[in-house]
């Protein structure tokens, strides 16, 4: 009989760095390929994390080993006619991450505000 | 019969970015090498017809990833004591003989660190080949047949205590201390052994970060030795303990901060 590894809290593995947040981010709202990723992340953040292909794919290999996401079926991207690409989706785990530090940063802004760091919204 | 494809050219741009894939390690150059270079290649179409200031900021931040990410990915394929010890250790000894201002022996230094690692990645991977992995031992400790050198010879410092060809008279020495090393580094060569025998290649350099106990047994009654060297004023040997120490520091620093995720892998599914 195997038993499943036991799933971590995801408050043990905060904070994230800025590559695997804003690629749990981009991928949110739903598949991408590691392109569609890179582009997603340098607009949202006008440019302020640029990735080259060795980060953003050692942080995706990463981000596969530790279950944070899951590779989808490749295929072509159909606004391109080039050759099929490797997709990757959300894990369950990996929205669960992204949902707890999305509220830890969330806090670190509300304090901000409080003392006025921050102008408030 | 299906057409063939319009043949893609490559810039030399992405010539040498290609080459430049080839030194990622193997796992991760099969796994992403293709798609990091279409990557590069997308990005580079759009940077090609740009001011010569923006090809060479972009061209900086490729190299500046290529780099970081490469030492990375190396470190985490390997995670070995032996592969980082080897790039402390020739830091330490750098800056050992830099202090010293004897830049013969910074030279020295560095290309015994060289031959020592590649000895020994040689030795694990080739155990079928006994000759060749004798004749490039032979090659790393010929090496390090200047005294001090060898001292600091790092990787294997060890094994370095035995082989002290520019003065024999170390190779048999009793006092208490060599006999440690010499015992230690026979032990670890086969334990070495033993796991790439039983466990493959991967699995042995990987063994002193994940299951080798023996190991660090071992790595650790090293230290030990070190410091018993420091305490009787035998200060290069002390100081072969202090890359143990430092190396020890980085592994568990790497472990708990820079990598706090742990390895979460699920169990695969079986269907009944």
């Amino acid at each position: 009989m195997t038993t499943a590894s036991p799933m971590p809290d995801p408050q043990d593995l905060l904070p994230l760095t800025p590559a695997v947040f804003h690629i749990l981010l981009a991928l949110a709202d739903g598949e991408k390929h590691g392109y569609a990723i890179m582009q997603e992340v340098d607009e949202a953040t006008d440019g302020a994390v640029r990735m080259g292909p060795g980060t953003l794919y050692g942080s995706l290999d990463r981000m596969l080993k530790n279950a944070l996401i899951e590779e989808a079926a490749q295929r072509a991207d159909p606004t391109t006619d080039d050759k099929r690409r490797r997709y990757y989706r959300l894990s369950d785990f990996g929205r669960k991450l992204l949902s707890a530090e999305t509220a830890r940063l969330t806090q670190a802004v509300r304090r901000a505000k409080a003392k006025r760091i921050l102008s408030p919204a | 019969m299906s057409q063939p494809g319009p043949v893609h050219r490559f810039s030399k741009a992405e010539a040498i970015y290609a080459g430049l894939l080839e030194l990622y390690p193997a796992d991760f150059r099969q796994a992403y090498s293709e798609e990091m270079l279409h990557l590069f290649s997308e990005n580079w179409e759009r940077v090609e017809s740009a001011s010569f200031a923006y090809r060479f900021q972009y061209s900086s931040r490729m190299l500046a990833d290529w780099v970081l990410t490469m030492g990375r990915e190396w470190f985490s394929a390997t995670r070995s004591w032996e592969f980082t010890l080897g790039s402390v250790s020739l830091v330490y000894s750098g800056a050992f003989y830099l202090v010293s201002r004897d830049f013969v022996s910074v030279i020295n230094a560095l290309f015994i660190s060289f031959f020592a690692l590649l000895a020994r990645f040689v030795l694990l991977s080739r155990p079928r080949v006994p000759l060749l992995n004798l004749v490039l031992r032979a090659i790393a400790l010929g090496a390090g047949a200047n005294f001090l050198t060898a001292r600091m010879y790092p990787s294997h410092s060890t094994e370095s205590s035995y082989v002290l060809w520019s003065d024999p008279t170390n190779l048999w020495s009793t006092s208490g201390g060599t006999i440690a090393f010499v015992t230690a580094a026979i032990v670890l060569g086969m334990s070495d052994f033993h796991y790439r025998r039983h466990f493959g290649l991967k699995q042995t350099l990987t063994a002193h970060a994940h299951c080798g106990w023996v190991n660090r047994v071992l790595y650790n009654l090293c230290i030990c030795l070190g410091l018993w060297n420091l305490i009787h004023h035998q200060y290069v040997l002390a100081g072969i303990s202090l890359t143990f120490l430092i190396y020890a520091l980085s592994d568990r620093l790497f472990r708990l901060w820079i990598q706090p995720t742990p390895h979460y892998v699920p169990e695969p599914r079986t269907f009944d």
